[in-house]
């Protein structure tokens, strides 16, 4: 198991009379080489829920394990820097971490500070700067020239270049333009399939969770309320509605098609794709021409 | 209908950028009460349209005319009361220190009487829906809540056009539901002309007419259903594939020919279930009446 | 939050707090006068009944006045000792070495400085506690006003004054989330030795200058499509008015005053 948590609860200024509960009893497990989506509203402790994975904040009560570390209320801040490297964090509008004056030292940032030498954290930089997909010519410019969408890769690079096994990604497409959106999650989804990085996602994006994740995690007020595939969370349309949660475009008009009378034996289709696959199946077996 | 707005060859080049112009001899007209949707990609140019057309830029060519008014620097300022714009942070826009300071902000500036503004501020709250939020810290509003406190901003100077530049991009779906919801609102009750700067499918959808912007130039100009029958190229226009063209590209893909032409989910819906129903032997039983 | 010095105003509902701003910084300003006009013990005791007094209509518990002082009090418990160990003679001589003169003197001159220090910090604090940061904005831009006949843009140092506020929260978000990100990127804050620690606030203090400059320019811009031109021609939507209570205050004041001069006379 890559991640697991156990009975994680996590309060904000703890012992103080200013103590808010953020998180309770939160406990899953994440397969190695998994894609893990996180779903909810706007506090409902989503990001409080991924700080543990590389113990920015520490449980209060509870323990969690990320492949072969385990965090405590008691763990040590000295025990974590193994941890930090092996979960890369990629926060919401990542790009405002850049401060380096070029690309490539602010890339090579990470791994010095993990003990690798500078020329052979430069270079690193380099094939990261490629993997992002930039070209060797930005290497020595200043992130600072750069635009948004270009920045982030810089911001996402310099997180990749510490090798990270866990891959934690706080809503990446945010502010992009669709294209920009796409181009980053097929990065990620190539992360994930080729060199079998665990991703753990942040979204608002349904139709990212139904494309991408492989399991799906649905937070409420700081609780766990399920945890499944994305299909069976999003097959629970009216348990969905409690939940104030939106389904993906396509489960939404299978949904429609489903009132008016036609079935989906193989489960709601969540994707177009999948939409289309079942139209069609349904298409043949009436034996008619297709139009 | 009138024009409201005539943007006749405008360019700008910005200061510090020796390569090619932000704008490129850009054309248009807007009419009163229209909802004109501007779309391309980061960079394309269409923020610094709008910038410009508020006599924010200095645009080094060309001419905006606004309610009748030649935008000049000796004109920007009846040109601005003119206009109402919402930016794309939340957080950077957001003037005072409590929500009723920041929506009195633009009475203030136009010199409003305290009795008069007391009442107008708690009108535009009431509107947007934030009235209880009013002694309340911008630090303990959500992203979708200060939108909504600088739409109650503009609505207390009830300026005849509002632009907005990307003020969605970065809420929450319900956060962007509801601040579309109140425009559309808006729109239609004030006669308000709406300018909107997005890469969003449904706010695109929205408009009356939609503007492309790429590179620097207004490369298209049509009305939404002939923009989205482009299907998968509108991804290099800076827009979203809407997902009935999705749909029809994976149908083809197995051999299904849906109607040419953009369709609505609606339409799509209905055609889908009539092919369905008229192949079938048996018809489908509706579940539900 | 309740550790910085802008989170430290406490929401309640007391007269002290319902006081116009304006009112309780001048007040403050001339009570600090009253604190050097008393010159012996009783005049002293006077001022702590009145500051009590104050206190207790503020409503606000005295134990956090006293963790407000807590840690100011080496530099006060510093003062009284060079003021205790090096006054100049006068009265009767305690203790002689070299140059440190224990007088009788400077005994009495360091307790009264003690207690200058303990009731102007305690009255400060009030101010602070029962006064929100904008309000004292607000106040200090309206008492300034006069100065605009030598020319000071006061409104715009109010504006100016009221935006800083308005943004230290938000900054300071931003300052957490970009140490985040850079606490996963390996940095220690606050470990290893002072060269490190210096090293390492470049990577958390280049993007926070950024961010703010980039909030600045958009702001200007937000600013100015919503048609400010300059902070004199505005009309004011926050006002400030001064209260039967606040008059009160004053008749309070006097009473002090006119108690101090006869202690001093005495």
């Amino acid at each position: 198991m890559a991640i697991t948590f156990e009975h994680v609860g996590y309060t904000y200024q703890a012992n103080t009379p200013l103590a808010t509960p953020a998180l309770t009893d939160v406990s899953f497990t994440v397969p190695d080489h998994g894609y893990l989506a996180i779903i909810g509203h706007t506090g409902s402790g989503k990001s409080t829920l991924i700080q543990q994975l590389n113990a920015l904040l520490k449980p209060t009560t509870g323990q969690l394990t990320v492949d072969q570390f385990t965090v405590t209320p008691t763990t040590t801040n000295a025990d974590l820097k193994p941890l930090r490297r092996h979960v890369g964090m990629v926060f919401q509008f990542p790009e405002s971490q850049l401060f380096a004056e070029t690309i490539r030292q602010d890339i090579a940032f990470g791994p010095q500070n993990f003990g690798l030498d500078p020329d052979k954290a430069l270079k690193l930089a380099d094939e990261m700067l490629a993997l992002v997909g930039l070209d060797a010519s930005y290497a020595q410019r200043s992130p600072f020239e750069l635009s948004g969408g270009q920045m982030r890769r810089v911001a996402i690079a310099g997180v990749l270049a510490m090798h990270p096994k866990v891959l934690v990604l706080d809503e990446p497409t945010a502010g992009l333009d669709p294209q920009g959106r796409q181009e980053m999650m097929s990065l990620f989804e190539r992360l994930h399939r080729e060199q079998g990085l665990t991703i753990v996602l942040v979204t608002h994006q349904m139709e990212d969770v139904a494309q991408y994740a492989e399991q799906v995690a649905v937070m409420q007020h700081g609780t766990l309320l399920r945890v499944g595939t994305p299909q069976e969370i999003f097959s629970d349309v009216a348990w969905l509605r409690t939940a104030d949660l939106d389904l993906p475009r396509a489960a939404q008009f299978a949904q429609k098609l489903a009132q008016r009378g036609v079935n989906w034996p193989q489960g709601l289709p969540l994707t177009a794709d999948d939409l289309a696959a079942q139209l069609a199946a349904q298409w043949s077996t009436k034996g008619v021409d297709h139009v | 209908m009138e024009n409201i707005i005539e943007v006749h060859q405008l360019s700008y080049q910005y200061p510090d950028a020796s390569e090619r112009p932000a704008l490129n001899q850009i054309s248009f007209d807007v009419r009163a009460g229209e909802w004109l949707a501007i779309v391309g990609h980061n960079g394309s140019g269409k923020s610094t349209l709008a910038k410009a057309i508020d006599g924010l830029l200095p645009f080094t060519e060309g001419e905006v005319i606004v309610g009748g008014v030649a935008l000049t620097a000796d004109t920007v300022w009846q040109v601005r009361h003119q206009i109402g714009m919402i930016f794309q942070n939340p957080d950077n826009q957001f003037v005072g220190a409590t929500v009723e300071d920041d929506v009195a902000f633009g009475l203030e500036n136009r010199q409003v009487p305290r009795d008069q503004m007391i009442k107008q501020v708690a009108e535009a709250l009431q509107r947007v829906g934030m009235a209880d939020f009013a002694q309340r810290a911008p630090s303990s509003l959500s992203g979708g809540q200060k939108q909504r406190v600088a739409l109650a901003g503009i609505v207390a100077v009830a300026p005849k056009i509002l632009i907005l530049d990307e003020a969605t991009s970065m809420l929450d779906p319900q956060g962007r539901q509801a601040m579309l919801a109140l425009v559309r609102e808006l729109h239609e009750t004030q006669h308000l002309t709406v300018i909107s700067i997005t890469h969003d499918i449904d706010e695109a959808a929205s408009a009356n007419r939609i503007l492309v912007v790429d590179d620097g130039r207004l490369v298209q100009e049509d009305s939404p259903a002939a923009i989205f029958a482009q299907g998968e190229r509108l991804i290099e226009l800076g827009l979203d594939v809407p997902f009935t063209a999705k749909l029809a590209t994976a149908l083809r893909q197995r051999g299904i020919t849906p109607p040419s032409g953009y369709q609505t989910t609606a339409e799509m819906e209905e055609w889908l279930w009539q092919s369905l129903s008229n192949t079938s032997a048996t018809p489908t039983k509706p579940t539900h009446p | 939050m309740s550790k910085f010095l802008f989170g430290r105003y406490l929401p309640l509902n007391s007269i002290v707090h319902r006081l116009d701003p304006r009112n309780k910084l001048l007040l403050s300003f001339c009570y600090i006068i009253l604190v050097f006009l008393a010159n012996n013990w009783l005049s002293y005791l006077i001022l702590i009944a009145f500051t009590l007094g104050a206190i207790r209509a503020s409503t606000i518990p005295l134990r956090i006045f006293v963790r407000g002082i807590r840690p100011l009090i080496w530099l006060i418990l510093f003062t009284v000792a060079l003021q205790l160990l090096f006054s100049p003679t006068g009265g009767h001589v305690y203790f002689h070495w070299t140059f440190i003169n224990v007088t009788q003197y400077g005994v009495v001159n360091a307790g009264y400085i003690f207690i200058r220090f303990l009731l102007i910090i305690t009255m400060s604090t009030l101010l602070t506690l029962s006064t929100q940061p904008l309000d004292i904005a607000t106040g200090l831009a309206s008492l300034m006003k006069p100065l605009r006949w030598v020319r000071v843009p006061v409104d715009t140092l109010a504006m100016m004054l009221s935006i800083a506020l308005r943004f230290v929260p938000t900054l300071m978000d931003e300052a957490q989330k970009i140490m985040n990100a850079q606490r996963a990127r390996g940095v220690d804050f606050g470990e290893g030795g002072l060269i490190k620690q210096a090293k390492a606030l470049l990577p958390l203090m280049v993007p926070l200058f950024i961010s703010a400059f980039n909030r600045a320019e958009d702001l200007s811009i937000a600013m100015e499509a919503r048609g400010y031109q300059d902070s004199e021609h505005r009309s004011q939507y926050r006002i400030l008015t001064w209260q039967r209570r606040d008059t009160v205050t004053w008749l309070i004041f006097a009473l002090g005053l006119a108690l101090i001069l006869i202690c001093r006379r005495w």
